[in-house]
C-alpha cells in the first residue's frame, strides 16, 4: 500500500470507532443544511399581526381594514378598543404594528381635507416592520387614489385620465436576479455557506489537533513514510471529499428550488464552493499549526468563522461598514464567495468578471496552506509541542 | 461536600483552566466590541446608483435634480454603455439602476403617467430598498409638483388643490428603534446568543475535561453546586452585556432595573442547566467546541427575531421554544428595548421557568450517581 493510500486507511479507522466525530463529518452538515432550508421554506414573510384602532367606524374605515388585511404580509388580529392597551399589545409582540383610524375621516375626506392616519411600528423588529409599512402604505395608497380619481372625475376634470393625474410620476419597481424577494436565495441559501466554512474550519483543526492532542503524530507521520506533505494531503483529502459532496448537494438543492432565481452555471459556482471550503481548510491548517493546541485552535476557528456572517455584507452591505470591519470582512474566504454568488449564480455574470475573488480565495488558499505546512513542518512533530490542552 | 463546596471547587477548577476563562469570559468581552463593529453606522447611508436618462429633457433633468438631493442615494455617472453598467453591477459597484425612460417628457406634458423604473440587486435586498425608497420619493415630490400645477392652472386654489390630491396620509412612526438602525436591531439579540454560547462551550469543556479524568462530580449536590457557579457566570455576564456593554454603545435601555435583573436570573439558571446536560453528554473536552461553533446561527433564526416566527414552519413555531436562546431573545429585547416589564414578557418568563424545571430535573438524573467517579 503507498504511503498515501495508508494515511488515508489510518483516517477512516479512526473515524470507524469514534462516534462524535463521525457524526461530525459525517451526519452533521447535511443535517443543519435541511433545517436552515426549514426555517426559511415559506419563502417570505407571511400574515405578520397588526392591530387597527378604529375610532372612525365608517364604510371608509372598514374598506381601508379590509385592504389593509388583504395586503401581502399583512394580517389585521386585533381590533383595538383604547391606544393604551394597543401600546400594551406591541409591547408584548402580540402585534408588531397599530393602525389608527381617526375620527372623523371619512367626514374629512368627503369634505376635502385630508385625513392623516398613524401607524406605529415596532421597529425594534426590523423585517416586522418593513413588511407591515410596505403593505400598509400600498393598501392607503389605493383607496387614496381611488378617492381622489372619483372625486376629479366628479368635479369634471380630467375625466378621462384621472388615474394618471393622480400619479404623474411612478415608480417601476424591477428587482433583479432575486424577484419576489425569496429570502429562501437571500437568507437561506447564503447562510448554509456561513455554516460550511466553519465546519470546513473545525473538521481541519479537529483532524489535525487530534493527532498533537494524543501525542499521536508521530504514528500519523511514519504511515506517510515521514513525509508532512503526504501526510496533510491524506488527511485532509477525506475531509474536502465529503465537503464536495455536500456542497453539491447544496448547489443542487437550491437550483431545483428556485430555478429562475439562479440562472448561473451550477458547475462553476460548486467548484468556487470547494475552492471557498479549500480555503477555510488552510486557515484551519494554519491556526492548528500556529498554536500546536487543539483547544486553542478551535477557539480562534470559532472566533474567525461564527460571526462570518455578520461581516460578510450579504445581509448588512460592506459599503455600510466602518473601514476595520471592511479590512476583517476580506481576510474571510465567506466573504468573497458571497460576491460570486450574487453575480455568477443569480445574476449569471461571465467567469472572467469574478477573477478577483477568485483569486483571492486561491490566495487565501496558497498562503495559508503553504505556512502552516511549514509551520506544521519545523515544529508539529516535537514530542514537547504535543499533549497541550 | 456540601453544596457551596462543591461550587467552590468548580470555581477553583475555572480559574486553574485557560480554555475555560478564555471561553467564559474573555471572550464575552471581545465579542461585545467585535459583534457589533460591522453595524457601526447602523444604516446604509448611501447606495451607490446608475441614473439612465434616457429622455434627456427638462423633465428628466428635473427628476434627476431630486434623486441626486435624496439622502440614501449616491448616483454615479457612468457612460451610457450597457456593458459598462451591467459590469458595475456586476461587480457591486453599483446596486440599483434608475432608468428614465425615452418618452417620459412626453408623458407628463400630455397628462399621461410617466415611469420611472427602479431595478435593484434582489441579492442585496437592504440597498435595494433603500434605492427603492429614495427614488419613489423622488417621484412623489416630482409628481406632487406637476398635479398641483395642473389643478391650479384648472381655476382651483393651492390648499384645494393640495387637499384633493392626497385624501389619505399615512405617517408612519418607528417605535424603540427610532432611526430603524440595523446594528441597533440586531445587536441586543446576538448578545444573548453569545450569552448562551459562550457557557454552554465554556461548561462542556471544563466537565469534558473531567469526564476525560473520571472525575466528573455525581450526586444532587454536586450538581447543585456547579449549577450554582455556572448561573453565576451566566448572570455576571448577562449583567456586563445588558447594563455595561449595550450602554456603552448607545443602543437604547428603556428597562427597570429590577425586572432586568430578574430576568437575567432566569435565563442565568436555564442556561446553566442546559450547559450541565451537555456537559454530561460530550465526553471530551473539545467536544463542545466542535459540534456547538456551528449551532449559534441556527439558533438566532430560530427563534423568531430577525425571521418572523410566524413565518416559520409549524413545528418549529412550537420547538424553538425547547432553546433558552429564543425566550432570552424575546424578554431581553422585550425588557430592554421596548421597556416592557415582567409582565409583558410572560409568555418567555414561563418559557424560562418551565425549561429550567425539564431541565434541571434531567440534569439530576444524569448526575444521579452520586462520587461513582470520584477518586
Amino acid at each position: 500500500m503507498s504511503a498515501f493510500r495508508r494515511s488515508l486507511a489510518r483516517e477512516l479507522a479512526h473515524l470507524q470507532h469514534d462516534k462524535g466525530d463521525r457524526f461530525l463529518t459525517f451526519w452533521l452538515m447535511p443535517a443543519l443544511c435541511l433545517f436552515v432550508w426549514w426555517i426559511f421554506s415559506a419563502g417570505q414573510p407571511e400574515q405578520l399581526p397588526v392591530a387597527v384602532l378604529d375610532q372612525d367606524r365608517s364604510t371608509l374605515s372598514r374598506q381601508l381594514i379590509r385592504l389593509v388585511d388583504a395586503a401581502p404580509g399583512v394580517a389585521v388580529t386585533v381590533s383595538a378598543d383604547d391606544s393604551k392597551a394597543a401600546v400594551d399589545a406591541l409591547r408584548q409582540r402580540q402585534v408588531y404594528g397599530l393602525l389608527i383610524l381617526p375620527k372623523g375621516m371619512q367626514d374629512d375626506v368627503y369634505n376635502g381635507q385630508p385625513a392623516e392616519l398613524v401607524l406605529q411600528l415596532n421597529s425594534q423588529y426590523t423585517t416586522y416592520a418593513s413588511t407591515l409599512q410596505r403593505g400598509i402604505q400600498q393598501a392607503v395608497l389605493t383607496v387614496g387614489v381611488a378617492i381622489s380619481a372619483d372625486r376629479l372625475q366628479r368635479l369634471g376634470i380630467f375625466a378621462d385620465a384621472s388615474l394618471d393625474t393622480v400619479m404623474p410620476v411612478q415608480v417601476l419597481a424591477t428587482p433583479l436576479y432575486n424577484e419576489g424577494p425569496n429570502y429562501e436565495v437571500f437568507l437561506a441559501a447564503t447562510l448554509i455557506p456561513a455554516l460550511f466554512q466553519i465546519l470546513a474550519m473545525v473538521l481541519t483543526v479537529s483532524a489535525i489537533g487530534r493527532e498533537l492532542r494524543d501525542g499521536s503524530a508521530q504514528g500519523w507521520l511514519d504511515t506517510a513514510n515521514g513525509s508532512v506533505a503526504i501526510a496533510l494531503c491524506s488527511k485532509l483529502l477525506l475531509y474536502l471529499t465529503m465537503l464536495c459532496f455536500y456542497g453539491a448537494g447544496y448547489v443542487w438543492f437550491f437550483q431545483q428550488l428556485v430555478p429562475h432565481s439562479y440562472t448561473g452555471s451550477p458547475l462553476s459556482i460548486w467548484l468556487s464552493f470547494v475552492l471557498m471550503n479549500a480555503a477555510a481548510m488552510a486557515i484551519g491548517v494554519l491556526l492548528i499549526a500556529l498554536t500546536r493546541n487543539f483547544r486553542m485552535a478551535l477557539s480562534l476557528a470559532g472566533f474567525y468563522s461564527a460571526p462570518a456572517f455578520a461581516y460578510s455584507g450579504q445581509a448588512f452591505p460592506l459599503v455600510a461598514m466602518p473601514e476595520l470591519a471592511q479590512y476583517w470582512a476580506s481576510i474571510l474566504p465567506l466573504t468573497h464567495w458571497l460576491k460570486i454568488y450574487n453575480q455568477q449564480w443569480l445574476a449569471a455574470a461571465p467567469f472572467a468578471a469574478a477573477t478577483h475573488p477568485w483569486l483571492i480565495l486561491l490566495m487565501i488558499l496558497l498562503l495559508g496552506s503553504l505556512i502552516g505546512f511549514l509551520l506544521l513542518k519545523r515544529s508539529g512533530f516535537k514530542p514537547e509541542n504535543w499533549g497541550a490542552r | 461536600m456540601s453544596i457551596w463546596q462543591h461550587s467552590l471547587h468548580t470555581w477553583r477548577l475555572i480559574f486553574q483552566d485557560k480554555g475555560a476563562i478564555l471561553l467564559l469570559f474573555v471572550a464575552g468581552l471581545i465579542y461585545s466590541f467585535f459583534y457589533p463593529l460591522p453595524y457601526h453606522y447602523e444604516q446604509v447611508e448611501s447606495v451607490p446608483a446608475i441614473l439612465i436618462d434616457q429622455d434627456q429633457s427638462s423633465s428628466s433633468r428635473t427628476l434627476q435634480r431630486l434623486l441626486v438631493a435624496a439622502p440614501n442615494l449616491e448616483l454615479r455617472q457612468i457612460s451610457n454603455d450597457p456593458a459598462a453598467i451591467q459590469a458595475a453591477l456586476w461587480q457591486g459597484d453599483v446596486m440599483a439602476l434608475i432608468i428614465i425612460p425615452q418618452g417620459f417628457h412626453q408623458d407628463v406634458l400630455a397628462g399621461r403617467s410617466a415611469q420611472v423604473q427602479v431595478a435593484s440587486h434582489g441579492g442585496y435586498l437592504l440597498a435595494g430598498s433603500k434605492a427603492l425608497m429614495n427614488a419613489s420619493e423622488a417621484a412623489m415630490t416630482m409628481g406632487a409638483a406637476i398635479r398641483l400645477h395642473k389643478l391650479q392652472s384648472s381655476g382651483f386654489s393651492p390648499t384645494q388643490a393640495m387637499d384633493s390630491l392626497q385624501p389619505l396620509q399615512l405617517h408612519s412612526r418607528a417605535m424603540f428603534n427610532p432611526k430603524d438602525g440595523y446594528g441597533h436591531s440586531i445587536v441586543p439579540a446576538v448578545m444573548v446568543l453569545v450569552i448562551q454560547q459562550t457557557l454552554l462551550i465554556g461548561v462542556t469543556l471544563l466537565l469534558g475535561r473531567q469526564a476525560e479524568l473520571k472525575q466528573l462530580p455525581g450526586g444532587w449536590r454536586a450538581y447543585s453546586g456547579m449549577l450554582l457557579t455556572f448561573s453565576s457566570i451566566g448572570l455576571l455576564n448577562s449583567l456586563y452585556f445588558f447594563l455595561v456593554a449595550l450602554r456603552l454603545q448607545q443602543y437604547a435601555q428603556l428597562g427597570a432595573l429590577l425586572h432586568l435583573v430578574v430576568f437575567c436570573l432566569l435565563f442565568s439558571l436555564c442556561i446553566a442547566a442546559f450547559a450541565l446536560l451537555l456537559g454530561r453528554l460530550f465526553q471530551s473536552r473539545e467536544r463542545g467546541l466542535q459540534l456547538l461553533l456551528v449551532s449559534a446561527v441556527p439558533m438566532l433564526f430560530i427563534s423568531g427575531y430577525s425571521w418572523p416566527a410566524e413565518s416559520l414552519p409549524t413545528a418549529l413555531y412550537y420547538l424553538r421554544w425547547l432553546l433558552p436562546s429564543t425566550a432570552g431573545i424575546h424578554g431581553f429585547v422585550g425588557i430592554n428595548q421596548l421597556g416592557a416589564n415582567l409582565s409583558d414578557v410572560l409568555p418567555e418568563v414561563m418559557a424560562l421557568t418551565g425549561l429550567s424545571i425539564v431541565l434541571i430535573s434531567c440534569g439530576l438524573w444524569l448526575y444521579r450517581s452520586s462520587g461513582k467517579q470520584q477518586p
